[in-house]
């Protein structure tokens, strides 16, 4: 009932990503530690971390003729 | 060329099995700006401007492609050039090609290095066009596939460099070349200008460069000669394993009434034993080719979500390390619902081979054999399986044409097969792999490991796999890479294979 109540939505931010002209993301992955496995289930599921992992999308493909 | 430096990391391979601390870990990526054309020359210079300074600072550099390689290929103790976001495809008009090539220039494609099979896939269909072959899976970069020699069962043609026509390369800090056979000429004598490099049309070098795990400067762009769509019909059924599988796989003789088509000769054709299970029969996996035509019912996965062109390591990962007594057991059981033979299912190549993510943590080796040998070295298997097993996987063969390219492990003529050893990892997978490749020596069977799979390779297995051709590999890379580059693309692999100078 109260699974991640503090956890707001949260953006990803991806600087990488963008850095390199490749907007988006093409694999999420999230974590939970046995350590954060632990809190969230002392906190009876209110306080929830996690570490989100990410792949950047590839750029598309640029194409042309020569 | 956008580069984005992440500093010292651990570094692993997709499958975990292999990890180095590095110096560095640069994500390389083309400019937004400019013709696509001058976005691609501009990388060419800001790769040797990398390289130029790994030189000065005397830090290796290994090119990444999709970070596949279950062998440590792709290692290094200094940067990592991550090349997957390097995907610029060129189509090339009929003015670009020399008056000598006899093929049709609409057919042809120049890839950049990170390119992936997936998207070269996407590309070509676009324009009616298909690769002629690949491995079972597609998430590799085009320059990654080709370095090690991936190959499906493409029985008629070969593996994936062989559709390659021509190389451009990058040999030093300040040399770049375009690389093509003498006896093949492709593209127009003018064309090497429009990227800067120098021509160079010479079938030794040409076949050297073809597959040289990362070892033969840095493949920036890949010229692949594309055929028309086609279909694959396809079918798995289960044959018995005796006289008859023995023959049918040593002679490839196709009019053996186990085949769909008895007067016709597959594209691709691979059977597999489950060793706690050859009471029913090998597998046996054939395809057609056939016309193109878009009114067909496209490939499903079947319940276990293995589809008709993957392979063991599509599905092996679910075996996970059991107690040996229970691996007979659970080796069934998710082979029993992973491989449900099927008649009759088309699909484009694309299609069929559609794997683009890994599945569960896998061991996997694979060694060439000649076609001659594939039932003596079954036997093997069974045996060292008695003595050294239980092995977690299956055994799997595929049959290849054998490859030009004078590092191939695919050499043997007219065929190849090819060896498959997927599994759980563990210790007993490791065991078994060491036990078969000294029961084949001790059999006197030649065999070549894949260089982008487990593999237990030195100086010496190097000089027995591949005789004169390894001389004339190390001959044909001193005369076109700058010495110094070499140096700096050679890695701990290139040092234990007795290939780093
Ligand atoms: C799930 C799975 C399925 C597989 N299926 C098959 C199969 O069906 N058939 C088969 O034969 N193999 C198969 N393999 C093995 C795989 O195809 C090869 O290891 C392949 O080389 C991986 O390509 P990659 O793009 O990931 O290259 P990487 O593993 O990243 O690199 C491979 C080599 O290429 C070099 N390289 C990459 N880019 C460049 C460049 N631009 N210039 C110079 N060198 C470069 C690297 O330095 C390295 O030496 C499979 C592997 C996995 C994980």
């Amino acid at each position: 009932m109260f699974w991640g109540l503090l956890n707001s939505p949260q953006v990803i931010q991806t600087p990488v990503c963008d850095s390199l002209h490749v907007l988006g993301v093409s694999e999420v992955r999230i974590k939970v530690g046995f350590g954060n496995a632990l809190l969230t289930v002392f906190t009876l599921g209110i306080y929830c971390p996690a570490t989100v992992y990410w792949k950047c999308s590839k750029p598309c493909p640029i194409t042309d003729s020569l | 060329m956008k580069i984005l430096k992440h500093g010292p990391l651990t570094w692993s391979n997709q499958h975990l099995n292999v990890t180095q601390q590095l110096a560095d870990y640069y994500d390389l990526a083309n400019e937004n700006v400019g013709s696509p054309l001058q976005i691609y020359n501009d990388t060419t210079r800001g790769i040797q401007q990398i390289i130029k300074d790994a030189i000065a600072s005397n830090t290796p550099l290994r090119a990444l492609g999709a970070n596949w390689s279950l062998s440590p290929v792709a290692a290094t103790k200094g940067i990592i050039l991550n090349t997957k976001p390097l995907n610029i495809c060129f189509t090339i008009t009929a003015g670009s090609i020399s008056p000598a090539y006899k093929g049709e220039s609409r057919k042809l494609c120049l890839a950049q290095c990170g390119t992936g099979i997936w998207e070269l896939n996407d590309f070509l269909h676009q324009r009616g066009l298909s690769l002629s072959a690949c491995g079972a899976s597609n998430g590799q970069t085009i320059a990654g596939a080709i370095a090690t020699g991936t190959h499906g069962a493409a029985i008629a043609f070969g593996a994936t460099q062989d559709a390659v026509v021509g190389l451009h390369i990058i040999t030093g800090p300040d040399t770049h070349i375009w690389l093509e056979r003498a006896s093949y000429p492709v593209l127009s004598d003018a064309f090497p200008g429009k990227l800067g490099a120098t021509l160079m049309r010479d079938d030794e070098a040409f076949y050297a460069a073809l597959v040289s795990f990362g070892s033969f400067g840095f493949v920036h762009g890949v010229l692949l000669e594309a055929e028309d769509d086609y279909l694959l019909e396809c079918y798995m059924r289960r044959v018995k394993y005796d006289q008859s599988w023995t023959e049918m796989v040593t002679t490839l003789d196709f009019t053996n009434p186990n085949f769909p088509y008895t007067t016709e000769a597959p594209f691709h054709f691979q059977t597999m034993l489950n060793p706690y299970d050859l009471g029913n029969g090998a597998y046996m996996t054939t395809m057609y080719k056939r016309p193109y035509r878009s009114d067909y019912t496209s490939p499903k996965p079947n319940g276990a979500g293995v589809g008709p062109g993957d392979d063991a390591a599509a599905f092996i990962g679910k075996i996970t390390d059991y107690l040996p007594g229970a691996i007979p057991f659970v080796v069934n059981k998710v082979l029993a619902s992973s491989l449900t033979p099927y008649e009759k299912q088309f699909g484009r190549l694309a299609e069929i081979f559609n794997n683009t993510t890994l599945r569960g943590k896998i061991a996997s080796a694979a060694i060439a054999i000649p076609v001659s040998q594939v039932a003596t070295v079954a036997g093997a298997l069974l045996d060292v399986n008695e003595t050294a097993g239980p092995f977690p996987g299956m055994f799997a063969f595929r049959f290849v044409k054998s490859s030009k390219a004078t590092m191939a492990f695919t050499h043997f003529a007219p065929v190849s097969c090819v060896l498959e050893l997927d599994a759980v990892q563990s210790q007993t997978t490791q065991q078994f792999y060491s036990e078969v490749w000294h029961r084949l020596e001790q059999l006197d069977i030649p065999f070549t490991f894949h260089w982008g799979k487990m593999n237990a390779l030195n100086p010496t297995r190097m000089n027995s796999m591949y005789g004169n051709n390894l001389n004339r590999f190390l001959a044909a890379r001193a005369k076109i890479i700058d010495p110094a580059m070499i140096k700096i693309f050679s890695n701990d692999a290139m040092m234990q294979w007795g290939i780093d100078s």
